[in-house]
Order: C-alpha cells, then structure tokens, then sequence
C-alpha cells in the first residue's frame, strides 16, 4: 500500500471520538510528565500501560506514543524556566534557555522550543510516511562496528560542549564512563564496583544523576545566592520570539530535525544523544561560537527539533522490524503484543489499518501539543514572577517524587543526593556536567559494541577499517576531534589547557 | 502588580493575587479553570473505569470458595523483575488480566529492574513481606541466579512455586539470506568444526545459550565465534544484518521474522520435536542425546512462609485463569507451549524443583558449581 | 587549597579503579574482559588529576565563592532537609515525611512567616500527591497509618 493511500486510511482510522479523545490524553499526560522533574515518558508509560488494555489498538498506541514526544515538548519547560531539566533529551536546552530565561526572554525560548518540536515533529513523520522501508534496511547495517562508531562520532561532540578547562573535560568524560560501568557487567554477568550492594548492581540510575546533578545543585547553589522574595526574572521582555529569532533559528531546526531522526533511527541513538549532537553542530557552524551558553536562541531551537526527531525516527525499527531501539519502544512494542499485534517485518502488511493510524495520531498529535504549549508560554512565564520561597519547596519535592518514580527504591534518593552535593561543589570549581552526562549515557553501548567487535574481528582493530560505515564515522570523528583543538586554540588566546 | 506591592502586601492576599493574575491575564487563550477541572475529572474517571471494570467482574466459584476472610484488603502485586515491555512482562500482564477476571480482586504488575533480575530475584526473596500480597512472575533462569549468582545472598528455598504457566524452547536460527541460507544445523556444526571460529554465534554469557553451545562443541568438536549480545532481538538483528550466522532465540521473539520467511529455525533444543514446529529437528535427535533441553519456563512464586490459606488462594486464581481459553490463545500467540508434565502436576514445586535439580548437575559437570 | 585536594582525591580514584579493573581481567579469550574499559578509565582520571595538580594556577578556577555564614547556613540545611527526608521516606510515608521536612526547612532555612510556612507545605504536598499519586496513579510510600 503506497505512503498517501495509507495516510488517507489512517486518518479515517484516526478520527472517531475516542482515538481523537486519548491521542489529545496523551499528549496533555505526555506534557505534564516532561513539564515534571525526574519523572519520564518511560515512568508514566510503565504506569499508563494497563490503561491501553481496555481501549482501541489504534486510541491506546495513540496515547503512548502521544506521551512519549509529548515530553519531548514539556522538557523543555523547567529548563528554561528553573535550570533544571524536566527530562535528559532537555539538558542541552537549559544552557541558552535558562540564560535568555534570565534575561528576560523566556517566553521567546519556550516559543521557540514549542515550534521547533513541531516542525522536527512533522517534519520527522514525514520522512516516516515516506521512506520507512527504505530506512528499516539502513538500521540493519548498523552492526556492532557501526555502533561503535557512531557513539565515537557522539563523544567527539563532547569534547565540543568543554567551553572551560579541557583537563577538567576529559575527566569529566573518564568519570561519566566510570558511573555507566558501576554495576553487573552484561557481556559476562561480574559485578563491577558494586561494593557488594545489590542496589549499586542496578548500576546508578540515570534520573537520579541528572536531578542531583542539575537540579539538587542548581536548587543549593540558588539557596545561596537568592535573596528572600526575589524571583527568577524581574522583567519579562515580551511573550513571542522576534523576527531576528525567527531568522537565527529555522536553520537550526531544519538540521536538528535531519540530525535528530538519523539519530533515532540508528541504534543505541536516542533522543538525548541527538539534542547533545545538535548542540555540538550549531555550536561547531555559528559564526560566533561565544553567544552560546549566554543566550543564544539556536542553541534551544536546534535540539529541541532533534529530541523530536529522534522519537519519530525510534519508530521505524519498530514498527518496520519490531526492534526496540531504547526501554519506552520497548514498552510501545509490549503494548502493541498486549493488543494481539505482533509486531515484526510483517506488521505494515498485516495491519495497515494500525500502523497508519497510530502515524496519522502522530501528525494530529503534534498539532495538539503545538496548540497546548503555546498558549501555555504565558502561564509559565508568569511563574518566574512568583516569589522563589514558595517555588523551591514544590521543585523539590516534585524533584525528589520524579526521581524516586524511576525504580521506586529509596536508593536512587541517595545517590541522587550525593550527586547534588558534589555536583555544588563541582560547579564552584568550574567543572562542566554535560561531558558527564553525555559519558554516561553512550558508555554502555559504546563498550558493549567495543566488546562484540573485537569479538567478532579476525584482525582486532582492523575490522573498522573494513567496514564502509564504520571507518566513515571513525574517519569523521578523529577529523572533528583534530578541529576541537584548533578551534580551542582560536577562541582561547591564552592557551588554557 | 509591581515587586513592591508584592512585598508590602501579606503573603494571602499575595498569593490570591497572583493567582488571579495568573487566571485571568491571558492577551492569548489561556485554559480556563473550570476547563482543567473538567479534564481532570475526566481523567480521574478513565482512570477510575479503567481498573474498576476488573474489579466489578464475577469470580469463578472455585475460587470463591477458597477465599480467606478478608484478603485481599489491597492490590495484590505481581512482581516482575525485568522491564515492562519484555516478555515475561507481557506474561504477568495478561496473567493479571484473566486473574482479575478469575478472582474480581484488583492486580498490578510492578516491575522491580536491575542487574539482568537480580535485583528484583533478591527482593522476591528476601524484602518482600510474606502475606500473600506480593508474588513473582518468573523465569527458570532464577535457578541460575540463584546458584550462580546469588552469593549465598537468597536461594531457591526462600521462594515456594505456586503455579506454572508456560514453556518456551530455544531454538537455533540461520537466516533465509546469506552463506549459510538453507543449510541443516547439522551442516553448520560441520563447519564450525572444519574451521573452527569462523561461524560467529549469538551467544548471551551466563544463561542457556551458552549452555547449549557448550553442549554442542563438546559433543562435536566444533568451534564457534560466540558474539555477546544482550538479548533476543538485538541478537535476530544481528542475523538479518549479516553479523551473526546463527542466533538463537524463543518463538515469541523469532515468529514474526519466521513469517515474513527472513529467518528460519534449524533445530530446537526440546526433549520432542514441537508441534508448531514440525520439521525442524531436535538436538537431541541430532546427537541421539537426552540433555539438550533448554527452554524458559514460566511460573508463579511466593515467598515462603506465606499463610497457606492465601497460597492455597493465589494457586487457585492463577490456574482458574490458566483455563480461560482466551488467555491460552493469547500465549499460544506468543509462541508458548505447554508442558503437559507441568500443567498436570500434582506437586509443582517438587517438579519444578527437580528439573532445577538436573540445571545444578550439570552446572557441577560443567566446572560451574562446586558440588 | 581545596583544589588540590580535589585533584589528588582524582589521582587516588584513578589508581583505585585500575587496581580494581586490574583483578578483573584486561582481555580474556573472547576479547576485552571487564575490567578493560574501566582501566582505561582509570588511567584517563590519573592522568587528568595529575595534570590538573601541575597545571594548577591554569586550571584552577579563579576564586571560587564558598558560601559563608548565612548562605552556608541555608545550604546546609536544605542538604540536611533531604536527608531526612530520604531517611524517613520508608517510615513515616510519602506525605508526613515531606511535609515535615518543607515546614522545617522553611521555618529554619527560609526563616518564612508561621502561617507563611504552613501555607506552602499544605499546598506544595497537596499538588505533588495530586498529581502522582492521582493523576498518575503512582504508589507513593505509605506511612504506618497507611496514608
């Protein structure tokens, strides 16, 4: 069945009173959970699952897949408003968005990330109506030596984000490495670093590194510095992005959509390594690098549309293979099995009717998050004017309520604790998180994929070199690394290491 | 409302100010208040329809009948301990389904994660309270956890079987494409053996397929290349994409892949040839064996200690549910056949315990175990 | 001064964990072992805390502002008010735990008004309950007298 016919019968399929109903559900439950601290799409889809049981294959898939970009959209709330990220696809907008926070142009950055969600999410679903087949193949090729070159290609990108000591950076790096490797080693089942706890052989919970991170530091390094009835902007300078946003920023979109589903798309990819990659990319092509981190509006509008694009371009291997590509496909694909679908190279034959509905949800759903958030910029931006003593007690509770819905275990409390504490003192010292954060998320992939290569290679390294893609994507990221150090070099005359 | 105003007025009429502002301000649509009361509410009674429509169905009579006095008094959870999505979640989800049905009483499945199971296997064990409100849906591969892995942390003796729900045997596959399209597993394992490591295998360390592998280079002599991989699917993946010759995987896993004819299963590791499964040969044929027998195998624990009564209870749940028709069907679905040893016996945990019995021996065989 | 402590503590964690990957196997029969990429790691975080110990005047951050007295005051508490929050989570549930903590820590910390103080925890708990426990339909802990 062609892409348009399919569209048309999706639509049709789409528009009954209850798909309609659950897909505008999704999106306002998806928003919520983006907006909140710690919680996440993969939390509030492990608790709304057994909802879908009772609904429509095309009304439940709907509202699962409405709140997994919904977030995508509410994420960037709290990052721009309070620093502190409401999700890890949102981490990367909190630097410029919280800096034109403060200066006032809030209402302009949540703008901003509301449109780019939107056009990188329909763009991305355009690409799905299009060319899902075609890409299916193009994530088949992604084996073990491809993987591992790609999360190179990720990690060069960190190097771009260090703006401060490169020293620091790396370490940074070695130790985001070190916290993915805590746990039980999954090639051969040792625990590594577990100090014998079973609660560290879970290995650390990434919501609780990024609430203590973020969100415990920012709250104690606030606590310091805010006087009693002070609020986070005196002035607010308008509610809309101008026009020299609108001119600085559809480029950034254009490419954090492009970027954001390949990223999706490919394996062990995901919507946070495409807004750290978009982030490096805007950073690495603007002409004067030095805004970025102080306010610049392409440094929101580009991984906002990749985090979108991500969450479209995660689909196709789902929907085309049956392949999960991260924990919340996976989720889509039980609850997809729970409606006696089985979902697999078959499924769009089989089930046409399903699969070009949930896409036409999709489409229909981005235009309801396009009409929620917009309207909602003025409610949030008139929350930056309520005195900061009676916020704090609600971000932190919602903080450490988010962080504990992960695992429900009061351990990821603590660590997330101890996260926010050396986190403060870290940020005083000037280290940066997002090498960290960004370590932390590639290093299980990254060694897993090292590991099977080197298996899988008669001539250790050299299988990289055999390998088309791979040794592309290795070529590509040692050229990058090389122009870190000469850009390093230009932008800082004094020669800091 | 200036800053100073804020500051001199006292905090109530504040916050009602600020509240005000924030209702009624909007140059643009702002969602009304009454409007987000409306949807809340709606939410509320979705939510509210949605687990209450279990809870209003009739119980079976068998089950009826056991039901101690006041229990159940709150959910009753049924622990899995790997991610929702996976397939053990999807068993315990359909499970809790038809139970509920079986028993009116209202059931959530609560994924505890972490460490490959190990995590929520210690909690079933040893920090969940034994009242009859928590019982595990789990995997055979807890025997191994347990004996392997466990560190004398919990064993198997803290859990008691209450109910068995299905099997699912592993089987190898080759893909349908590529250097070994259409060969017998027996010509594969020739090859491994001519040129030993160059037949790269899906392998996932710790668990019966390396088990499985061993079993057949001892008993051939061949070598394989076993690729780590973490799961089923990823290692299917693996096939398709021409990194892997052979994987191996669960019906539930490999079906949809064997429908669309891009894999095809070369030999399963099950005592007979299974029905669904008619022409592919058993190792046990193969190397005319009786240990090549591997498959997951589904079943319901408690903690031990749990009143007998509310065992008694919770068995009787589950197998009235394990009747429904309905629910057979959705796990033949899943590829799931049932082991009629299992399903028709009279002492489940004993059985059980036996087969976890000959798992210990030939890890002491094998130089895994100490005996 | 701090720094330097700082960067010798790297050093030691650096060494700590190569000795550590060190017993687990570099490379084994199959390939890197487990212990390969957390050696690596920890030379990487040996030579980085060496660096920064000889590089210090270039690296070290100019003059990082320690909170003091009051500011230091307010950190600590809000710190300590998480503990205890953490701490008593799993005893008293969900909704006193947190209440108790946020009325404390705006009494002491914030030094907010009584009626101030009691406003704002009754409300702050309110809606995070609300909108988990309801409207998400999460289990939050409960206390012994099951709420």
């Amino acid at each position: 069945m062609d892409a348009i016919n399919g569209l048309m019968m999706g639509f049709s399929v789409l528009f009954t009173a209850e798909n309609l109903y659950f897909c505008l559900l999704g999106s306002i439950v998806g928003t919520l959970v983006g907006v909140l601290p710690g919680i996440g799409p993969l939390a509030a889809l492990a608790l709304l699952l057994p909802v879908t049981f009772q609904l429509s294959a095309v009304a439940g898939l709907g509202m699962l897949a409405a709140i997994f970009y919904g977030a995508m959209y509410g994420g960037s709330t709290t990052s721009i408003l309070v620093n502190i990220p409401g999700e890890a696809a949102s981490v990367v907008t909190a630097l410029d968005g919280h800096a034109m926070a403060k200066q006032g142009r809030a209402g302009a950055a949540l703008g901003m990330a509301a449109i780019s969600s939107f056009v990188a999410g329909t763009l991305s679903l355009v690409a799905l109506t299009f060319f899902s087949p075609l890409l299916a193949s193009v994530a088949l090729k992604f084996g073990p030596p491809e993987n591992f070159a790609l999360m190179v290609l990720g990690l060069v990108c960190t190097l771009y984000m260090i703006g401060g000591s490169k020293i620091k950076g790396v370490l940074m790096i070695a130790l985001g490495f070190l916290a993915a490797i805590v746990g039980i080693d999954i090639v051969n089942g040792q625990d590594r670093f577990t100090l014998g706890t079973i609660n560290l052989s879970a290995g650390i919970e990434i919501l609780s590194v990024v609430i203590g991170l973020y969100g415990v530091s920012e709250i104690l390094m606030n606590c310091e510095t805010i006087a009693k009835n002070q609020m986070l902007a005196e002035k607010i300078k308008g509610l809309w992005p101008t026009f020299s946003d609108w001119k600085a920023s559809w480029k950034p979109m254009m490419r954090g959509s492009f970027l954001g589903f390949f990223l999706g798309l490919v394996p062990g990819g995901g919507p946070v390594t495409a807004s750290f990659v978009s982030y490096t990319l805007e950073r690495r092509i603007a002409k004067d690098p030095e805004r970025f981190g102080k306010g610049a509006i392409e440094g929101v509008a580009g991984p906002e549309a990749a985090n979108n694009a991500a969450v479209s371009g995660g689909m196709i291997p789902l929907f085309t293979l049956g392949i999960p590509g991260n924990a919340v496909t996976a989720l889509l694909l039980g609850a997809l099995v729970m409606q006696g679908v089985q979902p697999g190279p078959m499924f769009i034959t089989q089930r046409p009717d399903l699969f070009w509905g949930v896409v036409a949800s999709m489409y229909v759903g981005n235009v309801f998050l396009l009409l929620l958030n917009l309207p909602l910029v003025g409610l949030w931006v008139q929350c930056l004017r309520i005195p900061y003593r009676v916020l704090f007690p609600l971000i932190l509770l919602l903080s450490i309520v988010g962080t504990y819905s992960a695992n429900k275990n009061i351990f990821d409390l603590w660590v997330m604790i101890g996260f926010g504490v050396v986190g403060y003192v870290l940020r005083k010292l000037q280290y940066e998180f997002s090498p960290f954060l960004i370590a932390f998320v590639l290093a299980p992939m990254l060694e897993q994929s090292l590991r099977q290569s080197m298996v899988m290679s008669p001539d250790g390294l050299m299988i990289f070199a055999h390998r088309p893609i791979a040794a592309v994507l290795i070529v590509g990221s040692l050229i990058l690394a090389a122009l870190v150090f000469r850009q390093r070099k230009s932008l800082q005359p004094t020669g800091d290491l | 409302m200036t800053v100073r105003a804020m500051f001199r007025r006292p905090l109530a009429m504040t916050v009602h100010a600020t509240v005000r502002r924030l209702l009624t301000v909007p140059k643009r649509p702002i969602l009304r208040p009454h409007l987000f009361a409306t949807m809340r509410a709606t939410l509320s009674v979705v939510f509210f329809a949605a687990f209450s429509l279990a809870v209003s169905a009739q119980p079976a009579p068998e089950v009826a009948k056991l039901k101690p006095a006041g229990f159940p008094d709150q959910p009753i959870e049924y622990t899995v301990v790997y991610p929702a999505g996976g397939g053990v979640d999807i068993t315990a989800r359909l499970l809790a389904k038809y139970a509920e049905q079986a028993s009116g009483d209202k059931i959530l499945v609560n994924n505890r994660t972490g460490g490959a199971g190990m995590v929520g296997h210690a909690y079933l064990a040893k920090q969940a309270k034994p009242d009859g409100y928590t019982l595990g849906v789990v995997g055979n591969n807890i025997w191994g956890d347990a004996m392997l892995k466990a560190q004398g942390k919990w064993a198997l003796s803290d859990l008691e079987a209450i109910a068995y729900l299905k099997s699912d045997s592993l089987t190898w596959l080759a893909s349908t494409t590529g250097p070994f399209a259409g060969k017998t597993a027996k010509e594969i394992i020739q090859v491994a053996k001519d040129k030993p490591g160059t037949v790269r295998i899906a392998v996932i360390p710790g668990t019966m397929w390396e088990y499985l592998i061993e079993q057949v280079e001892t008993q051939t002599g061949a070598k394989f290349l076993r690729v780590p991989f973490q799961g089923g699917k990823p290692a299917i993946v693996a096939l398709l994409g021409g990194n892997v010759d052979i994987a191996q995987g669960f019906r539930g896993e490999f079906d949809s892949f064997m429908q669309a004819k891009q894999v095809t299963p070369i030999g399963v590791a099950s005592a007979t040839r299974l029905p669904s499964l008619a022409d592919v040969p058993t190792f046990n044929e193969m190397y005319n064996g009786q240990d090549y027998i591997w498959r997951t195998i589904h079943f319901v624990v408690v903690p031990k200690d749990t009143p007998a009564d509310r065992k008694a209870y919770l068995a009787a749940t589950i197998q009235a549910a394990m009747r429904n028709p309905e629910l057979i069907s959705e796990y033949q679905k899943l590829g799931a056949y049932f082991d009629q040893s299992l399903t028709q016996s009279k002492a489940l945990a004993a059985d059980l315990d036996a087969l976890a019995q000959k798992e210990r021996e030939f890890y002491v065989k094998t130089g895994r175990l100490r005996p | 001064m701090f720094e330097r402590i700082l960067n010798v503590l790297w050093c030691l964690l650096g060494l700590a964990t190569m000795v550590n990957s060190w017993s687990m196997g570099l490379t084994g029969s199959f390939g890197p072992e487990s212990g390969f990429f957390p050696f690596i790691c920890g030379a990487l975080i040996t030579l980085c805390g060496l660096g920064l110990l000889f590089k210090g005047a270039k690296t070290a951050a100019p003059n990082p502002e320690w909170p003091r007295a009051a500011a230091l005051f307010r950190i600590l508490g809000v710190v300590a008010g998480l503990v205890a929050m953490a701490a008593t989570l799993p005893y008293l549930g969900f909704a006193v735990a947190s209440s108790v903590t946020t009325f404390v820590l705006l009494q002491t910390v914030e030094r907010s008004r009584l009626v101030e103080s009691l406003i704002i925890t009754v409300v702050s708990v309110a809606v995070v309950m609300l909108v988990f426990g309801r409207l998400l339909g999460m289990n939050l802990p409960r206390g012994p007298w099951g709420w």
